[in-house]
């Protein structure tokens, strides 16, 4: 349906004796190409800032290759006095494997009953955790902001991790429950005949089964979590404590004109997430439009 | 269930191992699954056991807090002080805050932001999925990069636009001195230019998702419509006009109910960019319920939940319009 057509075309389409097409396709990619560069200038600059001299970003014009690439600026950054990026990224690590375990593990779980066990209400549950989703944040954050310090967990880690524990999120849930119900039921009969009971029956059936839904879970977790700003900057008081959002935000406000430490901080801390991105990417980028294509 | 069928919108197909896209309500019973559960008896109490720790999350961290929420914000409780914490007062809240100049100027300043983000976002979302609808070599790279900076740590985001907004060094103003303008602005720290000035770092930021969804949208129409329509000697516009648009209704609504409750909730950009400044140009609503409950003061948190309560309701209402609009015919 898509190939070879004439409203999806590539450069080598061009064809002189239609001038009027190959003019609307050579404009068609001078604006998405300078689109592009527009849109990845932000990126480029954050990089090519975290490798410079910190006298050569006040030069004009600007340079957008350094002149010397300063690759020091990751340990000084990393090492600069008063902060302590290697807590924040033990912090940020702790706190992200934590959630993002508790995220796959529990939202399966509930998933798993949602779609498989009949009880009575079933379908009102689901409705209510789902209707969670659309729950605005901005209602529940303080009450639960003094719920937390009431039994004391302000300035620690648990509100950023024991929550997620139990349910493992609304849409995951919603996700994973989509998921299973496609598993073909005979799977489950056969191991019940064969004397599996329900748990054994999750974990060596449905869980092998499902890791294209897991790895997304995992992904969208991950990213969630790594990049919160909000959450730990309410939660989390102590400096200690911080996140490596928090860190970098706080390095900002403390020494606002070593620019260049900063940005390699932030560069630091923007690779796991592209690196997440490319399997989030293959799971579901590709997979967004393919369904589109295939439709 | 007007919640409902918006979670549906986006769903994992896992027939096809990918996200589609659909704003049909989906029906809770899976259609594959036989009605009769053979030898499987003790089915009631296994379900609970599996969702019930969804169920205690539920009541723990939604319900027990929306109703203290809600309740919270009759009181006149402020953090500092413990006993106040059921000082009911009252409509006293609402009728302070519907006085209030400053939560007048935040609201103000709020819906000022969200008319400026939410059309921008819409206008070159469709705009940028319509190119790369277009080509095909290439195509892959492109939805690449509008998605790439959806999943950059906000923080990091925030920080590299306030360094390209610097008014002396920062590579904006450096490229506008180089074409030769005399006095650049100082974006963010100027009354007329900050507000968009974050409105376009954040627009940076949430642009790619809604590109995608259109993206997969006029994937969906095909190219058999404007096959036809050309054959009838339609224009470009025409074709745009009469299929596009209308065919991406759906889609358009799916984006405006994503991206309205953040953008118009707004707070982290102003967090890290501006503080509200400046002389309060940039504080919205979601920065003024922070400043309020979090940083001055006694923590008046009951008035601050009344402010996030009629927020709360204002988002509502909006989705909900969005959600009427969409299911009209014309």
């Amino acid at each position: 349906m898509v190939e070879g057509k004439e409203i999806y075309l590539g450069l080598d389409d061009i064809r002189l004796d239609r001038p009027k097409q190959a003019f609307y396709l050579l404009v068609t990619y001078a604006v998405l190409i300078a689109g592009a560069i527009v849109f990845l200038m932000p990126l480029f600059w954050l990089i090519t800032t975290a490798l410079k001299e910190n006298s050569e970003v006040y030069v004009f014009p600007p340079t957008f290759i350094p002149e010397t690439f300063r690759w020091q600026n990751f340990p000084d950054g990393w090492n600069y006095e008063g902060m302590d990026f290697t807590r924040w990224a033990q912090n940020t690590v702790f706190i992200t494997t934590v959630f993002t375990t508790g995220a796959v593990l529990a939202s399966s779980f509930c998933a798993y009953g949602f779609a498989r066990i009949k009880f009575p209400g079933r379908d009102l549950w689901f409705m209510m955790v789902l209707a969670s989703i659309m729950l605005p944040g901005a209602v529940t954050l303080i009450p639960l902001y003094i719920m937390y310090s009431r039994i004391g967990w302000l300035g620690t880690f648990y509100p950023l991790t024991v929550p997620v524990f139990f349910g493992g999120g609304a849409f995951n849930i919603f996700l994973l429950r989509q998921f299973f119900t496609t598993i073909p039921m005979e799977l489950e009969e056969a191991a019940v005949l064969d004397g599996a009971n329900r748990f054994r029956i999750f974990w060596q059936i449905m869980l092998p089964l499902s890791k294209p839904a897991l790895a997304t879970v995992a992904v969208f977790s991950f990213q969630g979590v790594w990049n919160d700003f909000y959450g730990p900057l309410i939660f989390l008081t102590d400096p200690k404590t911080y996140t490596l959002a928090l860190g970098i935000n706080f390095f900002r406000g403390l020494y606002n004109t070593q620019i260049p430490l900063m940005m390699a901080m932030s560069f630091l801390m923007v690779i796991p997430t592209l690196i997440a991105f490319f399997f989030a990417q293959r799971l579901m980028i590709r997979g967004v439009v393919m369904s589109g294509l295939k439709a | 269930m007007q919640a409902y069928s918006a979670i549906s919108a986006l769903f994992f197909s896992p027939a096809k191992k990918v996200f589609v896209v659909t704003t049909q309500t989906t029906s809770t019973r899976p259609k594959n699954q036989p009605k009769k559960q053979a030898s499987l008896l003790r089915d009631d109490l296994l379900g609970y056991l599996f969702i019930a720790p969804a169920l205690l999350l539920y009541l723990t961290f939604n319900i027990w807090p929306l109703i203290r929420g809600i309740l919270m914000a009759f009181t006149d409780y402020r953090f500092i002080y413990p006993d106040t914490r059921w000082a009911f007062n009252g409509l006293n809240n609402f009728v302070k805050l519907f006085d209030s100049p400053k939560v007048r100027d935040a609201a103000i300043v709020s819906a000022k932001y969200s008319l400026i983000v939410v059309p921008a976002v819409l206008i070159l979302a469709l705009f940028t999925a319509i190119l790369i609808s277009r080509v095909r070599r290439g195509s892959s790279f492109y939805r690449w990069t509008v998605y790439l900076p959806t999943i950059l740590p906000v923080a990091v985001s925030f920080l590299m636009f306030r360094q390209m907004y610097a008014p002396n060094f920062g590579l904006i103003n450096s490229l506008l001195r180089g074409f030769g303008v005399e006095k650049p602005p100082y974006w963010l720290g100027e009354v007329t230019t900050a507000l968009p000035a974050v409105g376009a770092a954040h627009l940076w930021i949430i642009f790619g998702f809604p590109t995608l969804l259109f993206l997969i949208g006029i994937y969906n129409i095909g190219s058999e419509l404007y096959e036809a329509a050309s054959l009838d000697g339609a224009s470009r516009w025409q074709q745009f006009a009469y299929i596009t648009l209308p065919l991406l209704k759906p889609t358009t609504a799916m984006v405006l109910i994503l991206i309205v409750p953040g953008v118009f909730g707004v707070t982290d950009p102003m967090l890290i960019l501006t503080q509200g400044g400046p002389q309060g140009s940039t504080q919205t609503l979601g920065y003024y319920l922070y400043d309020i409950a979090f940083v001055q003061g006694d923590l008046r948190l009951g008035y601050a939940s009344s402010i996030s309560l009629v927020v709360s309701l204002v988002t509502a209402g909006l989705v909900a319009l969005i959600f009427r609009w969409s299911r009209e015919r014309e």
